[in-house]
């Protein structure tokens, strides 16, 4: 069961906002959901974070040689806002 | 429906040209806007490239794709040429870079007719949580194409490419080209590059090719796999994916695990595809059942790592860089809230969300390495099963395409519909969608085919044996 | 005093690597540029874009870990650290969490204090950002993005402040040993973050601490503990409890803030990176990564003191940057008078080079070697020595040449000592006389004036010799 205090957490990690009336839809729909997956508690599998299928050798990396990119102009061209070929955010206060 | 092997016997003789042949799609795309199909259609680009491929055949040149009009799926980056994932957040975004995979259609003188609608983000089975065009089913435009790799499902079997590119998560290009009665191939997880692939699900999401036939899958995987530098996920491998084509299926193994065949399966669908399994027995293949005893966790297993890696990979979608841009936003985290929230619909938010808490602290040991472990199991029994056997046969969907509004206000009842398909993914296997008829109502059923990793020509060479005896139902377009 | 407390300091140090691409994508890695001109889709964030990692980045951290007395996995993998920052294309930076390159270090210090490094992961940089008050905005410059990075993580054995910044600054110099980062802190190339608590004196029992972050400087490490050791002991003092989180020190007032926290935003979600393939080692590759790492300044110490037999102070001056210490090596291997190397090396070049920022002798260590060979044979007088090299490093030469073109070239001309020594006593037999009857030291005005006369014919130690032949024979 998602309550919507939890939803409320999980929408602040995701950055998204979601009205109250679309924090209640959502918490039913995502308990039905979670209910399905919970079944993945019944299997007794262990993980093994070794996995020699998903691995290469360190001396098939790549080499450290410069190649420029063509279109950097393509990337802040898609910027919504941008002043002088920088990003604009409004101002960060940490 | 035209072959793209049929297409290259024209275009060589001369019979047709790229440009008369693009022309007849672009036509055809037009007359056909209610098939939705289409978010971005190239006319201009698509004809220059016709007249270079023109050219090219005029000076003997040739290759398999050389002037064939393909379609391409909306997630895949086009240089120049929006690719919006069929999402607000990305209506506008026009990509600085090529995917491999175009790069390499170039490399071939393919000719690019457009941008395909899909589930936005390739969240979905139905394509119709796509912001932008929602693609119909040729065979009846109430029902759904499937998805999310609907519009090119609905192009190809609307007669309005000669074949298209899909991605496949869970099952986005065998679903809905079962669905539309085409041929639908996912390859190994590996063999064709992503790097230009709108991520989804990244230990899942596969580029492959959906097309009237299987020999067009194979011509076409030809074109675009490889190891890319640019994708170190990529494997080495020299598969010629057409090799096996017309070599005796007599005394291969045909695994049929049970638990496919369960209540959950239309009768219908059930039917036809122990029909399809019998026909290759009947040709001298040998039926052995197998057993699949991770099916029933597959599916959690499936949207708990495709969810977790969506909800990192769509973390980049934050009105910065490119995309959907709230208006005014107060603060940074205001913009990054509001953007999202009005770039993204309502089953993207919900997948982010579920992701999120599968990763977040005090459920990931339940969920997110529950569902890895799952994983690394499933990856051990299919290597057992194809100790076994040399395919694995097995329905496509538990149903044939349902009506638009059915089964997408329902998220778990669209999540379990996937239990076909997920698998494969899960298990970074090979599997092909293959048509086997059509029910009362007239609309298709697929059947598909699986293969151990890089074990993929065997996908063709079995799909084509069954399509050389049953004619693909066409639709009335 | 009797302590009351005993401190307890943790560090996490960052240092950027000095590859020449980026870690995940071939843009160049170099420090500057115009902004957004280091940049490609995969460094951006761009969708559909993905990493691919540098060898020479893993290739480097293993070195530093190597080098710090670690483990290397053989299995190293990469994890996802997922969080929201403009300076952060993906919205998640790809680090290590579980399986990192390297595990279990450890470093001493002067104090004896061993300080064991927990791990050693290879991570990206984010971008820059720059604040516009005036138009209440801040500017995304992605050209630092994905260039590579170490985090080097301590267990707290670290006890006082002065440990901390000499565990920093030794960390800085072991890594240029090694070549594997420029250690510039004024461009950001080495980072820290400072956990620290306090505990009764004596206890076992960990208080709870506060991170600083971002410290920038060997002096602002210091005094961002001071300052943070002042503030936790008057909470303590007072019977109040340490509040557990991030804070900043300000260099200005010398002091430390808390950063506005939003715990509850502070879950990373971390998860294996999908999009890199874990990386496997061989024993060769890492017998070969041993055997590329230089010798360390405290193995430079001890070869300086116990086979050069110089003392601690010069072997410790001599090796605290690499390249002096390269060059001294060099000088010496071809011209094996330690001592007197090191002195006019001391005192000759190293003054020169810590005038520039630059890290480059602009004479050769042969050239160099020669002219401190000339010196000790009197070939060119001490003085003059001085100004060969003086004149090399400002118009370049060769030191025989400037020699003889400047006239310090020592002749040894006996006939000349025994003209001039003879006509000497011959014109003062009042002084010879003075000798006779004890008066040694008129032997001092003899070799005065035989020195002059003699200047540029004869060696001081020539004339000396033959005056005190002379005498003898009184």
């Amino acid at each position: 069961m998602i309550k919507t205090e939890n939803l409320k957490l999980l929408c602040e990690l995701s950055k998204l906002h979601l009205s109250e009336e679309e924090l209640s839809e959502y918490s039913k729909e995502m308990s039905d959901i979670i209910a399905l997956m919970d079944n993945i508690g019944d299997s007794d599998f262990e993980y093994n974070p070794i996995d020699m299928t998903n691995a290469v050798p360190f001396s098939e990396l790549r080499a450290d040689k410069i190649e420029t990119f063509d279109n950097m102009e393509g990337i802040v061209k898609n910027g919504p806002e941008t002043v002088e070929n920088q990003f604009v955010v409004p101002k960060i206060v940490d | 429906m035209a072959t793209i092997s049929t297409l290259r016997k024209e275009l060589d003789s001369k019979s047709i040209s790229s440009v008369e042949l693009t022309k007849e799609y672009l036509k055809k795309i037009n007359e056909h806007p209610e098939l939705g199909a289409f978010n971005t259609v190239c006319e201009e680009e698509a004809l220059s490239l016709a007249k270079l491929a023109d050219k090219k055949i005029a000076n003997g040149e040739s290759s398999p794709l050389l002037g064939i009009p393909l379609a391409i799926k909306d997630n895949i980056c086009t240089k120049g040429i929006t690719t919006t994932c069929s999402s607000k957040m990305l209506e506008n975004y026009i990509p600085p870079y090529n995917a491999t995979v175009m790069d390499k259609l170039n490399a071939q003188g393919a000719v690019v007719l457009g941008k395909t609608s899909m589930d936005e983000f390739a969240m979905g089975g139905s394509s119709q949580t796509s912001a932008l065009a929602k693609p119909k089913n040729p065979f009846n435009l109430e029902c759904v194409p499937g998805g999310s790799s609907g519009g090119s499902a609905a192009a190809v079997s609307g007669g309005l490419c000669a074949a298209a590119l899909g991605s496949d998560t869970g099952g986005s290009i065998r679903q809905p080209a079962a669905f539309c009665g085409i041929v639908g191939m996912k390859p190994t997880y590996g063999t064709v590059s992503r790097f230009g692939l709108v991520a989804f699900g990244s230990s899942l999401d596969q580029i492959g090719p959906m097309a009237n036939s299987a020999e067009d899958c194979g011509i076409i995987l030809n074109a675009i796999a490889g190891q890319d530098i640019h994708d170190r996920t990529t494997r080495s491998h020299n598969i010629n994916f057409n090799e096996l084509i017309g070599k005796p299926i007599s005394g291969m193994k045909i695994g049929i695990p049970k638990e496919f065949f369960g209540d959950g399966i239309d009768d219908e669908v059930k039917t036809a595809v122990i029909n399809a399994a019998k026909f290759y027995e009947e040709n001298g293949a040998e039926l052995i059942e197998v057993s699949m005893p991770t099916l029933k966790y597959a599916v959690s297993a499936y949207y708990l790592l495709a969810c977790a890696e969506a909800s990192s990979n769509l973390s980049r979608y934050d009105g910065v860089k490119y995309g959907l841009r709230t208006e005014s936003p107060e603060s940074y985290d205001d913009l990054i809230k509001k953007s999202r929230s009005e770039g993204f619909g309502t089953e993207v938010k919900r997948r982010i969300l579920l992701g999120t808490y599968a990763l977040s602290s005090g459920y990931y040991d339940a969920y997110y390495k529950k569902a890895l472990a799952v994983r690394q199991q499933c990856r051990l029994e299919h290597d057992e099963i194809f100790k076994k056997c040399d395919v694995m046969l097995t329905p496509t969907t538990p149903t044939v395409a349902y009506k638009c509004r059915d089964n997408i206000d329902d998220p778990v009842k669209m999540y379990l519909a996937d239990i076909c398909t997920v698998t494969a993914n899960i298990a970074g296997i090979p599997a092909i969608s293959v048509p086997c008829g059509i029910d009362k109502d007239g609309m298709p059923i697929g059947f598909s085919l699986s293969a151990k990793r890089f074990d993929d020509a065997k996908l063709p060479q079995f799909a084509d044996f069954f399509e050389k005896e049953h004619m693909h139902p066409v639709a009335n377009i | 005093m009797c302590k009351k407390y005993d401190t307890v300091i943790g560090l996490e140090i960052h240092a950027e690597l000095s590859t020449k691409t980026k870690a995940f994508c071939t843009c160049d890695a170099s420090f500057g540029g115009d902004p957004n001109t280091h940049i490609c889709p995969v460094c951006t964030g761009q969708p559909g874009a993905l990493p691919v990692i540098n060898h020479a980045a893993v290739e480097y951290a293993m070195r530093a870990g190597l080098a710090l007395n670690c483990d290397i996995n053989r299995y190293t993998r990469f994890d996802r650290k997922n969080y929201f920052y403009p300076d952060l294309p993906k919205a998640y930076q790809i680090s290590q969490l579980d399986l990192p390159l390297c595990v279990n270090g450890k470093v001493e210090l002067s104090t004896g204090t061993v300080v064991r490094i927990h791990q050693i992961h290879l991570e990206e940089d984010a971008g820059k950002m720059v604040h516009d008050d005036y138009h209440g905005q801040s500017y995304a410059d992605y050209n630092r993005c994905s260039v590579p990075l170490i985090e080097i993580v301590t267990e707290p054995d670290i006890n006082s402040p002065e440990e901390a910044a000499e565990f920093v600054s030794k960390i800085a110099l072991y890594l240029k040993y090694l070549n594997v980062c420029d250690a510039k802190m004024q461009e950001g190339s080495i980072r820290a973050d400072v956990n620290i608590s306090l505990k009764p004196a004596g206890s076992d029992i960990l208080g709870d601490r506060a991170e600083i972050k971002n410290l920038n400087s060997f002096r602002s490490i210091q005094r961002a503990i001071e300052s943070e050791i002042a503030r936790q002991t008057e909470i303590l003092d007072q019977g109040g409890k340490v509040v557990q989180e991030t804070r900043r020190f300000d260099d200005a007032t010398g002091t430390t803030s808390s950063l506005r926290s939003k715990e509850n935003a502070n879950d990373y979600r971390y998860f294996p990176e999908p999009d890199i393939l874990a990386i496997t080692f061989t024993e060769e590759d890492i017998e070969k990564a041993k055997s590329e790492i230089p010798l360390l300044p405290h193995e430079r110490v001890e070869i300086y003191t116990k086979e050069y037999g110089l003392t601690d102070e010069d072997a410790r001056v001599l090796t605290s940057e690499k390249y002096l210490s390269d060059f001294f090596d060099e000088t010496v291997a071809i011209y094996p008078m330690y001592k007197n190397v090191s002195n006019m090396f001391q005192t000759e070049i190293m003054r020169r080079v810590k005038e520039t920022d630059s890290e480059e002798i602009a004479i050769s260590a042969k050239n160099f070697a020669k002219v401190c060979e000339m010196a000790d044979k009197n070939t060119v007088n001490r003085n003059d020595a001085k100004t060969i090299i003086r004149i090399m490093f400002e118009e370049g030469g060769e030191p025989e040449e400037i020699a003889k073109t400047n006239g310090f070239i020592v002749v040894e001309d006996t006939e000349a000592i025994a003209n001039v020594v003879d006509a000497l006593f011959a014109e003062r037999p009042d002084l010879i006389e003075d000798y006779k009857n004890g008066k040694t030291n008129v032997f001092g005005f003899f070799m005065g004036q035989a020195n002059r006369a003699l200047k540029g014919k004869a060696t001081p130690m020539s004339v000396k010799a033959y005056l005190e032949k002379k005498f003898n024979e009184i």
